[in-house]
């Protein structure tokens, strides 16, 4: 072989290599680096890294607040903000985690709690900073999800409810006036729309899971999983709730796979700045109610008007609500050099008259009194966010376990909905997919938090 | 030897990185291979569980199959058309040097958010590919949903970055000795017969080159199909490299991932020496037989 070739086949191999470079580097162990980014005490001044996700207007919306707070603490303490997309948040906050890179105050997903600590000792104690964070606005059995093993790890924002809201413009020009009660009305109504449009739908959820969980919550009257952890639903119920959900989809009432995939993508994403959504082919959502606001803002924009739907219940169910999760959480990292610093900047955005005015409700219903005083006196809290509140407050619910947003069970759902509903698999052969893959991944939670 | 320490020194920021970021992490890979490694707890060894539950798994072996036909697609095509380009780019036409640059420029740009954005507003349901073929009374394609059309997009994506292929292509036909083109042109051979039977013999070395480096990509390609179709309809999309992300940073299976890396990383081994041992019979290096 001459030199030519060697050198061409070391170079192929260092090709090959540097996939693995790009691919899996990682710490052997979760202790994260140390120093990194966590709070940076440069002459006086702290710096903080604030991270968040979501739309558009949460970030001009927060944005604004950390430039106030800047501007009040001049000197003393300098937020910097990190805000990010609704893509990929598990993956982005594992490996900043993991990496030591997470910012002083994160926001956290409440399932993220369980899984990043489970001893309690995952995030900062805030606990600790209870002189300078106002506890006492909130309702103290609310506080208790942020809880772990004791430790006061998050501070959960809100409650988030499982909702449908339509675009109430587009059913008048469908020439349906009064929203759909029931699914039977869902499907009337569809057949109007798809007279004018074969391709649009009523409701797009962004996963096929919440109207299936929404299905089997009415239908057993529990939620997926037990307060042990344990699994509620059996295959044949996950059957039902496959030919539920494809008879609605087929009826153009739930959004089809195929067109989710053609129109959204292929993972679960917040629908609010989808184009086939602000131009009414969509013409609701099946959607937490953190993301209202957003949704009613990309309408309003283009001058069509969203209304949150009365609960549409399933014929002979024995619980006539939805699911309930705590919205997103904010922590401290354990590793921050100024945790009264970021306790004081949580205090600010989550109770402070002005920044929580500043803040607004673009990440849904607070939980704060104090924060839902400042946005009812600055008039934020009217329109389809009031009616949000009200639906929050009156809605009957099934609060989410820990474990339900582990990325497995999702998956399980709608890879296994996808290939029944392209016809690669029976109803009978996904359901079996379906539970066996969630009791696989069940029983290595329960093992591990037990 | 005051120059080879020179030339060390210049060398030494890429000797660090390569050490650092891929000598490194490469080995770390295979140790965690054999661990539990889930990111946020301590790993525990288990021996080779993870590279036989690897072949026991029917999603991983899915993607083997979606990444092997995303190569066998895209490398041949691109191979071609840079070629193609690059034999039409070495013409002396006015303005070569703009058309030069400008066939290059997808390259620069490779699988990026904008370009993910543009091309899914080209295939959308009412994109511009489809309105343009609406022109000619074909129905609309549902590209992102078909498990055809998702992998055609992809596909377009990969063969429209030629152009590093086709700068090097267009290096070798400028070192075709044009007198051997004079003499084939008195003997009445016709440009077409040339091309393949003078062009194409001298540049071997040039394609085998390409060949092997566009085989290595196309085998760990992740950014465009991961930011265009995602895994796709029936996971018609869903290349090897992207299940290896999720695993890890979705499951947080690390040692599953890691396992999965070195599986591919052997593959595409595999096929280089294969690549490797053929070319005695297909490439001519201009110095054998010295």
């Amino acid at each position: 072989m001459g030199l030519r070739k060697k050198t061409g086949m070391v170079c192929a191999a260092a090709l090959a290599v540097s996939l693995l470079a790009a691919g899996c580097s990682g710490s052997k162990t979760a202790e994260p680096v140390k120093g990194d980014t966590a709070g940076k005490d440069t002459g006086g001044v702290a710096e903080l890294t604030f991270s968040w996700w979501g739309n558009d207007d949460r970030h001009q919306a927060t944005q604004k607040a950390i430039d106030a707070f800047n501007t009040a603490h001049e000197g003393k303490i300098k937020v910097t903000g990190e805000p990010s997309g609704f893509g990929n948040l598990e993956e982005t906050f594992a490996t900043r985690y993991a990496g030591g890179t997470a910012a002083d105050i994160m926001t956290v997903n409440y399932p993220w709690l369980l899984q990043y600590s489970p001893d309690g000792a995952g995030f900062y104690d805030l606990d600790q900073v209870n002189d300078t964070f106002d506890f006492s606005q909130y309702d103290p059995e609310f506080l208790k999800f942020g809880e772990r093993k004791g430790k006061m790890q998050v501070i959960p924002y809100g409650q988030n409810t499982l909702g449908v809201y339509l675009n109430k413009s587009a059913f008048e020009r469908a020439g349906i006036k009064e929203l759909p009660k029931t699914f039977d009305e869902y499907k009337k109504a569809a057949e109007a729309f798809t007279k004018a449009d074969p391709n649009s739908y009523l409701i797009v959820s962004p996963t096929f899971r919440f109207a299936a969980i929404y299905y089997l919550q009415q239908k057993t009257g529990k939620g997926e999983f037990a307060d042990d952890l344990s699994m509620n639903y059996t295959q044949e119920d996950y059957k039902e709730a496959l030919l539920w959900y494809k008879d609605l989809a087929d009826a153009h009432v739930f959004c089809s796979r195929k067109d989710y995939i053609e129109n959204v993508g292929n993972e679960p994403v917040s629908i609010a700045q989808n184009a086939k959504f602000i131009n009414g082919g969509y013409a609701g959502v099946l959607e937490w109610t953190g993301g209202i606001a957003s949704n009613a803002k990309t309408l309003s924009d283009k001058g069509d008007e969203l209304a949150i739907a009365p609960l549409p219940v399933i014929e002979g169910a024995k619980f006539e609500g939805t699911m309930a999760k705590p919205s997103l959480t904010f922590a401290i990292s354990k590793d921050s050099k100024n945790p009264k610093a970021a306790a004081e900047f949580l205090q600010y955005i989550l109770n402070d008259p002005e920044g929580t005015k500043l803040m607004g409700s673009t990440r849904g219903m607070v939980a704060s009194k104090a924060a839902k005083a400042s946005l009812e006196a600055d008039g934020q809290i009217t329109g389809v966010v009031k009616d949000a509140y009200d639906f929050t407050e009156n809605a009957k619910v099934i609060n989410n376990s820990p474990i339900f947003e582990n990325a497995t069970f999702t998956n399980a759902y709608e890879k296994n909905y996808e290939k029944f509903e392209f016809g690669q698999s029976t109803a009978d052969e996904a359901a079996k997919a379906i539970f066996d893959a969630i009791s696989e991944e069940n029983a290595k939670l329960v093992q591990q938090y037990k | 030897m005051k120059h080879s320490k020179i030339g060390l020194l210049y060398i030494l920021p890429w000797l660090a990185g390569m050490l650092v970021l891929t000598l490194y992490p490469f080995v770390n890979a295979l140790v965690i291979s054999f661990t539990d490694y889930n990111l946020v707890r301590e790993p525990n060894f288990i021996g080779f569980e993870n590279y036989v539950t690897l072949f026991k798994d029917a999603d991983f072996l899915s993607t083997l199959t979606a990444t092997v036909k995303y190569t066998i697609f895209t490398v041949p095509f691109q191979l071609a058309f840079a070629l193609f380009i690059a034999y039409i780019l070495n013409f002396k036409l006015k303005g070569i040097n703009f058309y030069r640059t400008a066939y290059y420029i997808p390259s620069l740009l490779g699988g990026n958010v904008a370009v993910a954005v543009l091309w899914r507003f080209l295939f959308q349901q009412e994109g511009f590919i489809n309105r343009f073929i609406g022109l000619f009374g074909a129905a609309p394609i549902p590209w992102f949903s078909s498990v055809n059309g998702a992998m055609a997009v992809i596909v377009f994506l990969k063969v429209w970055q030629f152009g590093s292929s086709m700068l090097i292509f267009l290096a070798a036909l400028k070192d075709v000795p044009q007198e051997l083109y004079e003499a084939a042109s008195v003997d009445g051979s016709t440009r077409f017969y040339s091309f393949f039977r003078i062009t194409i013999p001298l540049i071997t070395p040039t394609i085998f080159f390409n060949l092997v480096m566009q085989m290595v990509n196309a085998f760990q390609e992740f950014n465009g199909p991961y930011l265009v179709t995602g895994r796709g309809p029936l996971n018609a999309t869903y290349l090897t490299s992207m299940y290896i992300y999720d695993n890890a940073f979705k499951y947080f299976n690390m040692g599953y991932a890691s396992a999965a890396s070195w599986v591919l990383f052997i593959i595409i081994m595999a096929v280089t020496a294969v690549l490797f041992a053929t070319q005695n019979r297909w490439v001519f290096y201009s110095d054998e037989g010295n």
